[in-house]
């Protein structure tokens, strides 16, 4: 307990403060803009993060990540429009609220809901992750190349879409992370003539590409130019706090499924909110008031899409898994500041472990106080026109790549990669499962050699060797999940026959 | 499109899976440089025929239906491939004119701007505002406050 409260007091300082501020603050911005995420944010910023210390830097991130998926509440009451995919679930309850003329008291809900979620999944986040650290301090190259492995999987199997297109995506990334010098022996590999790409390809320019340049281009083709107009009413803002309270099995249930969402690698907040939103509606004794302005309904989701923040910061700051596509690009961050997350994280760089750990913690409180303050600002900043954004987002990224090496073919990269972005989003190839792999791939391949190498090309001990074979055997089960459906299917028919 | 990007993805699988045998035989452990890239290649082709299989038989399905096969781009498509060139234009300057980032970043913003927004009394003027407040703006906090060197300064 010692070195979190280090950590909090550390985070309390007045400079770490600010950042978590400035953090929260952002994050709630962009969270509140339909369209921009926190993922796209905190890609957009990495290169100003090169400026600060590896614990300021990934504060702010941490902190946006806590910020944007709030932010979203705004634009779901008052526009009707998800400012970020996690907020999908609120609009069904939060907008009918507003239109009845409680927009103030639906945004109280979701405000001291997504609070109580993320306190809640904070305490998980505190108890679970050091001694799962400690657990994972035991596995050899064969465990983490196999949890690697099933992160890969799980990522595919449970994320958006297809489960054979996300590992397509899967696989790809795995390829673009072997560009470059192999870094066992050096060997330069698949530079295809080009000697810009002998180094490989940087994270922060297919980062961008994907997330930032392929979602410009999406809303360049979606803009109409026009210009939303609403009327925010906030009476009933602080008032709401005890709609919240007086539904505690809500709040506590919505916590645990947000929290335990969170902490399945590759699943979003947005599975979260639907998660949790089905169960409170499946259970209710009055099902039919959800979608029609119910409070239990945006408690559902709020809860649980804040809640599956922290949830997902587990198995990041544990074991260097991401528990979501933002936490895999948080693991980039992380890299760009020379710290690698993974079971040792908390004992090669604590100040970090702990930091991410107390971050969480500070920006959760931050984000209540900047709701409550500054909700009619966030109102106003969903409704900025994107003919405004979009080019300068463009035009920072250009500058951040540009900045990582001072080299302009890393401008073409963005390009390139925000082509393909756009492209895999039109067929319906995630993007997600494609940046983890690539993000994972060189310590996967890293640990697999390093494991044949220590086993004289013998495979067996990833089998043998108990925590591995049960790593496997869970990869196994995950990739064969989509085909449980089918055979029960089957089995019916056949049954019925 | 699911359909093109599959086939786009084997072809990759196979540019990758092809050069990876051009790759020295493994010499310091047993796997080599080699291994991981013809596994990943190997599957990354399987699914991907797999993919662009189950596409087909729909896209053969939705033309027995009689239905419209080809992906639908709907909204700006004009006002956004105009935006892309620009964008192609405004990294081309950057990589080769040494105009300096501040006034080439402004003509994008600004060019960007008039192409994305409904042209009115009001935008018109308020874009070239806000164009030089962005590019003169983020100039000096780049270059002078975080001293990187930004690119188009030749």
């Amino acid at each position: 307990m010692e070195p979190l409260l280090t950590a909090l007091l550390a985070a309390l300082q007045i400079n770490s403060f600010a950042i978590i501020a400035l953090g929260v603050f952002l994050g709630l911005v962009v969270g509140a803009i339909p369209g921009l995420g926190g993922a796209m944010l905190i890609a957009l910023l990495l290169p100003v993060t090169f400026f600060m210390t590896s614990i300021n830097a990934i504060s702010l991130l941490v902190a946006i990540y806590v910020g944007s998926v709030s932010g979203g509440l705004v634009s779901a009451t008052i526009l009707r429009m998800p400012g970020t995919p996690s907020a999908i679930m609120t609009i069904l309850d939060s907008y009918p609220m507003a239109v009845r003329g409680e927009a103030g008291r639906a945004l109280g809900i979701g405000i001291f809901a997504s609070f109580i979620g993320g306190l809640a999944s904070w305490f998980v986040l505190a108890l679970l992750t050091p001694p799962l650290a400690e657990f994972a301090l035991r596995f050899g190259p064969y465990e983490l190349f196999a949890l690697v492995i099933m992160a890969i999987v799980l990522i595919s199997s449970v994320g958006e879409g297809s489960f054979v297109k996300s590992l397509c995506a899967a696989f790809f990334g795995v390829l673009v992370a072997m560009v470059g010098a192999d870094s066992s022996t050096g060997q330069i590999r698949f530079n295809f003539g080009f000697n810009e790409l002998s180094g490989g390809l940087k994270l922060l320019p297919v980062l961008l590409g994907l997330f930032v340049v392929s979602q410009v281009i999406t809303d360049a083709l979606a803009m109409g130019g026009k210009v939303e107009k609403f009327k925010l009413v906030t009476k009933g803002l602080t008032q709401s706090f005890k709609d919240v309270m007086e539904r505690p099995l809500n709040l506590a249930r919505s916590a645990v499924i947000g929290t335990w969402v969170g902490i399945l690698p590759g699943v979003g907040s947005a599975v979260a909110a639907i998660a949790s939103y089905t169960v409170a509606k499946n259970t209710s004794k009055t099902p039919e008031v959800y979608g029609t302005g119910s409070p239990d309904g945006i408690v559902a989701a709020e809860t649980a899409n804040n809640a599956s923040v922290n949830g997902a910061l587990v198995p990041l700051v544990a074991m260097g898994i991401p528990g979501s596509t933002v936490d895999a690009i948080l693991i980039g961050a992380l890299l760009i500041h020379n710290v690698e997350p993974g079971p040792g994280f908390f004992q090669d760089a604590p100040e970090i472990a702990y930091g991410i750990i107390a971050v969480a913690l500070v920006a959760n409180f931050l984000m209540l106080l900047f709701m409550l303050v500054g909700v009619r600002l966030f109102a106003l900043m969903a409704v900025v026109p994107k003919f405004c954004l979009l080019p300068s987002i463009l035009a920072f990224c250009g500058v951040g790549v540009f900045a990582l090496g001072q080299n302009v073919f890393d401008m073409w990269v963005l390009l390139a990669f925000g082509l393909i972005g756009y492209l895999m989003r039109l067929g319906k190839f995630p993007i997600g499962p494609f940046i983890i792999a690539y993000i994972l791939a060189p310590m996967a391949e890293r640990e697999f050699r390093s494991g044949m190498t220590a086993s004289q090309g013998d495979i067996t001990p990833l089998f043998t060797q108990p925590i591995s074979l049960t790593l496997v055997i869970v990869t196994v089960l995950v990739a064969l999940f989509p085909l449980y459906g089918k055979i029960f299917g089957l089995v019916k028919r056949v049954g019925a026959r | 499109m699911g359909f093109a990007v599959s086939v786009a993805l084997v072809v990759i699988g196979l540019t990758f899976f092809w050069s990876s045998f051009s790759l020295p035989n493994p010499q310091f452990d047993p796997v080599g440089p080699s291994g991981l890239p013809k596994i990943a290649s190997f599957v990354l082709v399987v699914l991907c025929l797999g993919v662009a299989a189950a596409e087909l038989s729909s896209i053969r399905m939705m033309l027995r239906d009689r239905m419209d096969v080809l992906p639908r781009i709907t909204g700006n498509i004009w006002p956004a491939v105009a935006f892309g060139l620009t964008v192609i234009v405004y990294v081309g300057a950057l990589t080769w004119l040494t105009l300096g980032f501040a006034p080439i970043t402004f003509v994008f913003l600004y060019a960007s701007g008039l192409i994305l927004a409904p042209i009115n009394r009001r935008t018109v003027p308020g874009l070239a505002v806000l164009a030089a407040v962005v590019s003169f703006g983020s100039d000096y906090v780049f270059s002078s406050v975080l001293t990187l060197v930004l690119p188009g300064a030749g």
